[in-house]
């Protein structure tokens, strides 16, 4: 990555021209750097309708470093949201391999942060309550954990709303209530599916950046599957883009943004103009196939 | 809305909370005006019950005194009333709804436990769930009060056969809501639980539990109804004991003001159990009504 945009500092791995998959980093080893996902020859199938198998991943190569923020994009149906439960344990592989870490994925590791497009919160616990829950259910003691929930709790800006329920709470402050959550475990793996998409354009703005801001302070390598162009290049280090079903890999970008990054200002930036550009004339391509 | 939405924020990220804070800051007024219509409300309400009453009671009286219904089969409020205030001071209306209560509660009180296992049973175990469910059903069916001679047989004419009785009726109900509720968990919890690592006990208490616990509590609130009516109506059958035994009794013996004295303690009592009842659902599911209501918690 030529630009060298990878969160924190050291050499850093990918393509070197943009386009070029991943799939060379096999000669990096004398680099010092570690891989937080490895995919290779990853492939993946669900039965059909007709009860024949419908091939929703093929031959997929992936390389994430460490600190890396990688976004991947794609049209509908393409195996994004497959490809992240493969990632995450929540799936068994088929087909390759998938390692997290140098191991096998596994479901409720409780180095890895998960944030949905719902929620989820628990509505009879309070956004305190619900802030602490990632961290209870990983064994931090009472003290520790109530004083970090309150201190992201501010920082996502519900200082005033700590004891209100969930219902008591717009959509865009539940996320971030959401967001409290996953931080607070300072997951080393964070993944995300869609985690804004069910919020109204401003909200939306706001929240990315709310969630740019703290990550900037976390050495978490992020997988973050979206439909929002602007959000992909606003946030990540690279953006995959995903073929039709059966999903291949048809390109990677690396955004060259500088960082600390600010996602409402970067409609002034001209080489965001030219990746979004590129980006989705191949992503049309997909969409309208 | 304020300026927070489209001002370009690039390091003061406090800006940002703006849109969404002047939505926090519109609560305290929107619930001063709902708390003062709530309390217009409560008064209204009271006053109409009130008014209720004394009508009802006020035509009662009139009725009987004139003598367009016969008081020997309605006695008259200027009659039960005192009685039942007598039977209260004399202490001797105590004793009996002592009686009464007690295995009430003890009925319940077994209900409860039993209805609890047996709802979570059915509902971790499909094993269990699948072989007891016919039996269930098909018990559950069978209008109780019909078996109570049974149970006088089978238990004899003290508390037990009432308490016996009351299980019959309430246990299903506990069980059933019971497992209505652990069943009704959200999968959107499920998955967090899962996907936070959480361990078989962790995923029970943190996520399936608290979610049953509303309907868990619908079903021990008419459990309870259902216990005070087995308690009584067993009473009254067996013709021995406590309340209902006495009620039995004065009716035998034609004396429908003492009836209807201990009749008033009933509704008293009932009353206040399932007003102590909601408190208790109130206080313990206080994220209810939040729900429910919005804003107002």
């Amino acid at each position: 990555m030529s630009g060298g945009t990878v969160n924190g500092a050291g050499p850093t791995p990918g393509g070197g021209a943009p386009g070029r998959a991943v799939g060379s980093v096999t000669g990096a080893s004398a680099w010092t750097f570690d891989v937080a996902i490895s995919v290779q020859k990853l492939s993946h199938a669900f039965a059909g309708a007709d009860g024949r198998a419908a091939p929703v991943l093929r031959n997929i190569d992936l390389e994430v470093a460490k600190g890396e923020f990688i976004a991947i994009v794609g049209p509908s149906g393409c195996g994004k949201t497959t490809l992240m439960n493969l990632v995450a344990g929540l799936e068994p592989v088929q087909n390759g391999t998938v390692t997290v870490d140098g191991h096998t994925p596994r479901v409720g590791d409780r180095n890895v942060g998960y944030l949905f497009a719902r929620d989820a919160l628990l509505p009879w616990r309070t956004v305190l309550g619900n802030a602490e829950l990632a961290m209870e259910i990983g064994g931090v003691d009472k003290a520790e954990r109530k004083q970090r929930a309150m201190s992201l709790i501010a920082d996502v800006g519900l200082e005033h709303s700590t004891h209100a329920y969930p219902a008591q709470l717009s959509q865009g402050m539940r996320q971030r209530v959401a967001i409290a959550r996953t931080l607070a475990t300072t997951p080393d793996l964070l993944m995300l599916d869609e985690p804004f998409s069910a919020l109204d354009a401003q909200t939306k703005l706001l929240l990315q950046d709310t969630f740019a801001r703290l990550w900037a302070h976390l050495s978490s390598t992020v997988m973050l599957i979206t439909h929002d162009l602007s959000e992909a290049i606003g946030l990540a280090d690279r953006v995959v883009l995903m073929s039709a079903r059966p999903g291949k890999i048809k390109r990677v970008f690396t955004v060259e943004l500088p960082r600390p990054r600010s996602i409402i200002d970067l409609p002034s930036e001209p080489a965001y103009h030219r990746i979004s550009e590129e980006l989705w004339h191949e992503l049309r391509e997909e969409v309208t196939r | 809305m304020s300026t927070g939405d489209v001002v370009p924020v690039s390091e003061g990220l406090l800006l940002e909370r703006e849109s969404e804070d002047s939505y926090d800051a519109a609560l305290p007024n929107s619930l001063l005006l709902s708390n003062n219509k709530a309390r217009r409300d409560r008064i209204v309400s009271r006053v109409g019950q009130l008014v209720v009453l004394i009508v009802i009671f006020g035509s009662w009286q009139l009725l009987a005194q004139t003598k367009v219904i016969d008081p020997s089969f309605v006695s008259e409020p200027s009659q039960f009333f005192p009685s039942f205030w007598h039977g209260i001071l004399s202490g001797s209306l105590l004793d009996l709804l002592g009686r009464t209560l007690f295995e009430t509660f003890a009925g319940f009180a077994l209900s409860c436990v039993l209805g609890l296992l047996g709802g979570y049973a059915m509902a971790e175990f499909k094993v269990v769930d699948s072989i007891a469910r016919p039996f269930m059903t098909g018990f559950n069916s069978i209008p109780r009060i019909a078996l109570a001679p049974l149970f006088v047989l089978w238990f004899g004419l003290g508390s037990l056969s009432r308490v016996v009785l009351i299980v019959s009726l309430s246990f299903f109900i506990v069980a059933f809501n019971t497992y209505a509720g652990l069943q009704g968990v959200h999968r959107d919890h499920l998955l967090l639980a899962r996907a936070l690592g959480a361990t078989r006990a962790e995923r029970f208490f943190k996520f399936v539990l608290p979610s049953a616990a509303p309907a868990i509590f619908a079903g021990l609130q008419l459990a309870l109804t259902y216990a005070f009516l087995g308690a009584v109506v067993g009473e009254m059958l067996t013709g021995s004991a406590g309340l209902g035994g006495y009620m039995a009794l004065e009716m035998g013996t034609f004396n429908t003001t003492g009836f209807f004295g201990a009749l008033v303690l009933l509704i008293i009592v009932a009353l206040v159990v399932s007003v102590a009842m909601r408190a208790v659902e109130h206080r313990m599911l206080r994220w209810r009504a939040a729900e429910l209501h919005g804003t107002q918690a």
